[in-house]
């Protein structure tokens, strides 16, 4: 029996397996000892090409760099986000901002003007308008030539549409969590200020279905005006206190079946995904 | 840059990773980076692959140090990182494959003297053993694979991988009895 720690490879064996001299066993062998053995290792060292070594280093510092994590990151990839969807989401703040920003705003505003809407339009208008914001940011994820990303997804190759999703759940996740805080705060809304979600979810998931067979700003404009117009025939000699319930889209079963047609628009637009572009090296616009 | 004269453990020197010690990274590469190379040379003729493949291992680590559970070899874990990066990359080159061993099978008495292997009766089973079998046997004992990973680089069904290696354990019993 050789003790494990007794033995040890000759340069001359190391050269030999460098020079893929050796047959299988004796190669097993140097490879099973030297990733275990620093002293081995040791002697390994001078057989590599130390050029290419450097040159390998700093590439990874390059891309190690790039990971420096920022404090979204680490909350996300705490949650168990998965890495690739952390690092696309969270570099991208030029796109995040405005719709986050967007959509808070519209919450704050109704929020301020909470006591002064007696007659439910402010809350209709912000409504209206809330389910826009991410359709809007869906299109611009879409049509985006310039991606800022692009040198970060050249490392994470991941289909465009996971892209686009990511960025959407980011902005509607807080949106949402902040709608809810609304509702709980003003007692008298009730669940007004969350019925947005559900048109929104509906439309950025149906302008991504429909975009596999359309480009996605006609559709996103087609979807939009659809919307707008409902509101506006549904809101017109509509009895003031109960403005909301006027439009179907902010009822019960309004609401369901936007949720449903967003399941739908979701499982078209996954199933159709290869009709989205890859992202990845090489594609430069 | 790659300077060795850190004399922290690698189990150290990944929980300096983990606080992004760039320090520790270039020391930890510094250790491990050439033999890294060297065997991965050995399953790769493409330089180009084999140096992503490389890079990919070290940011990895970069991203999750703490993968390391603290048991065994930091060298084993790393590579194992390594081996299904390389297999990530070829996966991505159709043409590129992954290297068995493809030299004659032929296990000279210098060699043995040189590997001082004692288990010669092994070494010569092993040796003895056809390219598929062997293949296998690469694939999942040495490159420490998975059934399916094993199956997916040597492009055969996952059942075949775990026959042959039914079939190889029993040449290689036979061999040593």
């Amino acid at each position: 029996m050789t003790d494990a720690r007794s033995w040890h490879a000759s340069t001359e064996l190391l050269e030999a397996y460098v020079a893929g001299d050796l047959a299988s066993a004796p190669m097993a062998s140097v490879e099973a000892h030297v990733g275990a053995c620093d002293r081995c290792r040791g002697l390994t060292t001078p057989l590599a090409d130390r050029a290419r070594l450097q040159q390998n280093f700093t590439e990874i510092i390059d891309r190690v760099g790039m990971l420096r994590r920022n404090p979204l990151e680490r909350w996300l990839s705490r949650l168990g986000v998965p890495e690739r969807v952390v690092r696309v989401v969270s570099v991208s703040p030029a796109d995040r901002t405005p719709w986050s920003f967007g959509v808070l705003v519209a919450l704050l505003v109704a929020a301020a003007l909470g006591g002064a809407d007696a007659d439910g339009r402010t809350m209709y208008l912000l409504l209206t308008v809330a389910p826009l914001l991410p359709l809007l940011g869906v299109t611009m994820s879409a049509t985006m030539r310039s991606d800022p990303l692009r040198e970060l997804t050249r490392s994470t190759p991941m289909p465009q549409l996971s892209l686009i999703v990511s960025r959407c759940l980011v902005v509607l996740v807080p949106a949402a969590g902040f709608s809810l805080v609304l509702a709980l705060l003003v007692p008298s809304w009730g669940w007004e200020p969350a019925l947005w979600l559900a048109p929104a979810l509906s439309l950025s998931a149906g302008s991504l279905a429909l975009s596999t067979w359309l480009p996605i700003q006609r559709v996103a404009i087609a979807l939009a005006s659809v919307w707008i117009g409902g509101s506006v025939i549904a809101f017109i000699g509509a009895p003031p206190p109960h403005v909301v319930t006027q439009f179907v889209a902010f009822r019960p079963m309004g609401q369901l079946a936007l949720l449903a047609s967003a399941v739908v628009a979701a499982w078209v637009a996954a199933r159709r995904s290869d009709s989205f572009e890859m992202i990845h090296a090489g594609r430069i616009s | 840059m790659v300077t060795v004269d850190d004399d922290r453990s690698d189990a150290r020197l990944l929980e300096a990773i983990g606080v992004e010690d760039e320090r520790a990274l270039a020391t930890l590469y510094g250790r491990h980076a050439p033999w890294l190379t060297l065997r991965l040379t050995r399953r790769c003729a493409d330089i180009e692959i084999v140096d992503l493949a490389l890079q990919d291992t070290f940011v990895a680590v970069w991203r999750r140090p703490q993968a390391y559970r603290g048991t065994g070899e930091v060298g084993a874990w790393l590579w194992g990182i390594a081996i299904r990066r390389l297999i990530d990359q070829l996966r991505r080159r159709p043409h590129a494959r992954y290297l068995l061993t493809n030299e004659p099978l032929v296990v000279s008495a210098e060699d043995e003297v040189l590997v001082g292997v004692q288990h010669g009766d092994l070494a010569r089973a092993l040796d003895h053993l056809s390219p598929e079998l062997l293949a296998v046997v690469q694939a999942t004992i040495l490159d420490g694979l998975s059934t399916r990973e094993a199956a997916r680089v040597l492009n055969i069904p996952a059942g075949t991988v775990k026959s042959r290696m039914h079939r190889a354990r029993i040449e290689l019993r036979g061999a040593l009895t």
